[in-house]
């Protein structure tokens, strides 16, 4: 029992119940393991279970040992976070900082952070939501969904359906092979979206006062648009200009044997 | 058993316990002699208790095997997943490659292909163990 106790205190991270300065940035690498960490305004670190850390330079590392399943920590929200696990799940929620979420076989959902977003999953979802900086996101046979977000966008996917809803970008760079790309997104300012995909779809709503200039790429008569107080041009057999206003964003559309839809929002 | 309850159930079956009497008769007869044997419904009930048991401590016992054994193979599976993307991938060009020297687009889907290939590799290959 004793040898118990003293276990569990050589265990404990000593910094368990103490301030994090804001410069810092918690990593915590798990091979399989529920990773959750949630940031909340003034909060003391706490860890669940108790964990052994170490503290170099602004970085505190936390180390999950294998056969831990779930782990929880409650951090000051302005920090910043990264967590890698081989197989498991990751959820980060109140971040006002940058986070990195990297998962081998797993899902990722991270929501409610004021910072940049770079996550990676190879077998499992995303789910990125309320986030106010850039987002970096890459999956390849699941869904990737990033939902209502103010910043610029990278995703990728090769078969798993993308989905960007009430997405607010100047930027947006969206690329899949055979799958989907749905977007129902404005624009915060001019800029540039491109969504490509091989064999896929790609779907664009926007807001009927949103002005553009958008170049349709796809196989004779796999376009299509249903917008009001728009002009189009069609160049070729496969391409399709359509404009809406005087500059705006540029979009890319582009789908090398699949179809290009752009459409009004309210006709979703 | 005990002596005492080999008697009595020698006792109970009498000279006929060679018999050809069905099992359930002799079983009535043992236990109408002695109140030491449970029941014949009651013995079946713990037997059927029992191998309830045993089949549920097998089936936690083969969920946890494969479930290690899934998860073991999970930085497998992760690089699995991503040569089979790169596989379609490599796929997807040769289906148009025979087209591209004569059509720009395709020539430019090539190079589009080529791009996701990379981003594939350096965002999953080559940080896998």
């Amino acid at each position: 029992m004793i040898a118990l106790l003293v276990a569990a205190a050589s265990a404990a991270c000593p910094l368990s119940g103490k301030d994090l300065p804001p410069s810092t940035r918690l990593e915590i690498a798990a091979q399989g393991a529920l990773v959750a960490v949630r940031g909340a305004a003034g909060a003391r670190l706490a860890l669940k279970p108790e964990l052994d850390c170490s503290m170099v330079g602004n970085v505190l590392r936390i180390v999950v040992p294998d056969g831990t399943r779930d782990v929880t920590a409650d951090v000051p929200s302005a920090i910043a976070v990264s967590v890698t696990v081989l197989r498991g799940n990751i959820e980060i929620s109140g971040i006002n900082g940058n986070v990195m979420a990297d998962v081998g076989a797993g899902d990722v959902q991270v929501t409610r952070v004021n910072g940049d977003v770079t996550t990676r999953s190879a077998v499992g979802t995303i789910h990125l939501s309320d986030i106010t900086g850039r987002i970096d996101a890459a999956a390849q046979n699941n869904e990737l969904r990033v939902t209502r977000t103010r910043g610029d966008v990278r995703v990728s996917n090769v078969s798993g359906t993308t989905l960007l809803e009430a997405v607010q970008a100047s930027n947006i760079m969206a690329t899949t092979v055979t799958s989907e790309i749905v977007c129902t997104c404005s624009p915060v300012g001019p800029g540039t979206w491109e969504m490509r995909t091989h064999t896929g779809a790609v779907r664009v709503a926007v807001g009927r006062n949103v002005e553009f200039v958008a170049t349709l790429d796809a196989p004779p008569n796999a376009s299509r648009v249903d917008m009001s107080g728009v002009s189009q041009q069609t160049e070729g057999k496969r391409k399709v200009t359509v404009v809406r206003g005087e500059g705006g964003t540029r979009m890319l559309l582009s789908s090398f044997s699949g179809g290009v839809f752009l459409q009004d929002q309210d006709q979703r | 058993m005990s002596d005492e309850l080999t008697r009595r159930v020698r006792d109970a079956l009498g000279p006929g316990r060679t018999s050809h009497a069905p099992p359930e008769a002799l079983w009535s007869r043992i236990a109408a002699g002695t109140s030491l044997l449970p029941s014949r419904r009651r013995f079946l009930g713990w037997r059927v208790a029992a191998t309830g048991l045993a089949a549920a401590a097998l089936l936690i016992a083969v969920s946890m095997f494969v479930r290690r054994g899934v998860e073991s193979r999970a930085p497998q599976a992760v690089q699995v997943v991503t040569i089979a993307s790169l596989e379609s991938i490599d796929a997807a060009v040769s289906a148009i490659r025979k087209d591209s020297a004569s059509v720009p687009r395709v020539a430019d889907e090539m190079v589009f292909l080529a791009r996701m290939r990379a981003s594939l590799q350096s965002d999953f290959l080559q940080k896998a163990p």
